[in-house]
């Protein structure tokens, strides 16, 4: 008993600000969990998760109309382009025409992507093997290797509010993206190419936006299921090329071959790792074939001659994923009888 | 940018402005690249207003000035600095002396390209200039046009087939044709 009241005494001794910070204390993770609650609700609220985000941004490109004027940054330097995008019998057909220098244009419809630009003659392009719009969005499970894909806050974009999602790749053989989401529509109001440090490589942004009322012809359906690289099976090549070791995280998801204006024919080999994305083509070597690396911005291209013929990279990915990828080119072996 | 000088700009195009407003529009174009650009625009709407030949290398032009400055300042006027070296010495000269160069360049390159007024005591720099540097922005920064138009096919298709609307936005075909070639 008097041991007990001599700790009654000690305790009794000790300042209330002591078991104000211990009471505290036993508080405070109550409060962070309470806080992270409140956080999770305000997200779900919000619809700030950016996979909520980015499938709301893939969605509205198509099944909105609207047109628009927007400005191109790269490299210091600014053009400005007319945006018309609208759903036309279930399909997005687009129109780009740069409105400062030489006329420069680019339409994209159901079957074909024709293309005029300022140095050659116009290139009329059908899409091989049915239309490979992304139909799916970006799914960040199926990303995860090499990118992360991150709600980066809000800003305001051609006097609208926009949420900010960052798909940031996690090595340098790929780019990343930034995504200004307008809240509203979900329309991409600022779409930003990045490297792995997040530095803005080439920005694109609406500086004036307009809605359209849907088209009359518009169907009651959506958009008619598409084939999607996204989501297509990693395949094996069915000519004699191999691509092995290819740059890390690509596979290849299609190939078909073109005839060529001159007689000759091209097999082309498309590769992606889900978002990123190069091609190789591989035709019978002549004069005019790229020998060794070309870009414009961060357009990358690589060639080189083997066996008799030309192999050529190109995409928007960076240099030295061309070129890796073009380096392990090479042809299968023949069948051991 | 407020439209005040844009209008001067414009005037300026248009041989209108008053002088006494001249210097102070020059100092502002040395001075802010935005309003170069849009001189740069202004002159191009200009002569395919008058159907005049366009030659999209004068639009470069200015930044290859500028590179060559940069990276070859000798080239300005050595000789001018042995005959008055009391009165140009120093650096504050010299980077006048370089906007000074830059700024006739920027506005005198869409004169020389449009109108095809013969040399002056300018053409000869730019043009000993111009062969030293190469086009920044040339589409795959190639010199064989076929290999380029090629290259161009190759992008189309690719962008044709590959993942693009949705999950890119706009950018893939932006840089089919936000690029400007340098030819």
């Amino acid at each position: 008993m008097q041991c007990s009241s001599a700790m009654n005494r000690v305790v009794d001794r000790r300042p209330a600000s002591y078991w104000l910070v211990l009471g505290l204390c036993c508080l405070l993770p109550l409060q962070v969990l309470g806080a992270e609650a409140k956080v999770s609700t305000d997200s779900a609220a919000d619809s700030v998760s950016p996979s909520v985000l980015l499938a709301r941004m893939t969605e509205a490109v198509r099944s909105l109309n609207y047109e628009g004027t927007l400005v191109y940054l790269h490299q210091n330097r600014l053009e400005t382009l007319s945006l018309d995008h609208r759903i036309a019998d279930g399909q997005i057909e687009e129109r780009l025409i740069a409105l400062s220098g030489p006329i420069r244009a680019v339409a994209s419809g159901k079957d074909r992507v024709n293309c005029v630009l300022t140095d050659g003659q116009p290139i009329s392009v059908e899409r091989q093997g049915g239309r490979f719009l992304d139909t799916e969005g970006i799914d960040p499970g199926a990303l995860q290797d090499h990118y992360s894909v991150e709600y980066l806050g809000r800003a305001r974009i051609a006097g609208r509010e926009t949420e900010v999602v960052g798909i940031l790749p996690k090595d340098d053989l790929r780019y990343g993206y930034r995504f200004h989401i307008d809240r509203e529509t979900a329309l991409p109001l600022k779409s930003d190419l990045i490297d792995r440090r997040q530095e803005p490589l080439e920005q694109l942004m609406f500086t004036s936006i307009k809605l359209n009322a849907p088209t009359a012809s518009r169907p009651e359906t959506p958009l008619e299921p598409a084939r999607s690289v996204r989501s297509a099976p990693a395949t094996s090549p069915s000519s004699q090329w191999r691509f092995e070791p290819m740059p890390d995280g690509f596979d290849l998801v299609m190939q078909h071959q073109i005839d060529q204006t001159d007689g000759t024919r091209v097999e082309h080999f498309l590769f992606t790792d889900r978002l990123s994305s190069y091609s190789i083509y591989i035709e019978p070597s002549s004069d005019d074939g790229l020998e060794g690396d070309a870009n414009i911005g961060s357009v990358h291209a690589a060639g080189r001659r083997f066996d008799g013929h030309q192999i050529t990279a190109v995409g928007e990915v960076p240099m030295v994923t061309v070129q890796a990828a073009i380096a392990g080119v090479h042809r299968a072996d023949p069948p051991t009888q | 940018m407020t439209d005040e000088p844009r209008q001067r700009l414009s005037a300026l195009q248009d041989g209108e402005l008053a002088p006494a407003q001249m210097p102070a529009l020059l100092d502002a174009l040395a001075a802010d690249t935005e309003l170069r650009e849009r001189w740069e625009r202004y002159t191009l709407i200009g002569q395919a207003i008058r159907g005049e030949a366009i030659d999209p290398n004068a639009r470069a032009l200015a930044d290859r000035v500028r590179d060559a400055l940069a990276t070859e300042p000798t080239i300005l006027c050595p000789r001018r600095l042995e005959r008055a070296p009391h009165r140009w010495t120093g650096r504050y000269a010299g980077l006048a002396l370089a906007a000074s160069v830059l700024l006739v360049a920027v506005l005198a390159t869409p004169v020389f390209m449009g109108d095809a007024v013969g040399p002056t005591a300018v053409g000869p720099v730019a043009a000993r200039l111009v062969e030293r540097q190469t086009l920044p922005l040339q589409r795959w920064h190639l010199e064989h046009p076929e290999l380029a138009s090629k290259l161009d096919r190759y992008l189309v298709t690719h962008q044709a087939t590959a993942p693009s609307t949705g999950a890119k936005g706009l950018l893939p075909y932006a840089m089919l044709v936000g690029y400007e070639p340098g030819r």
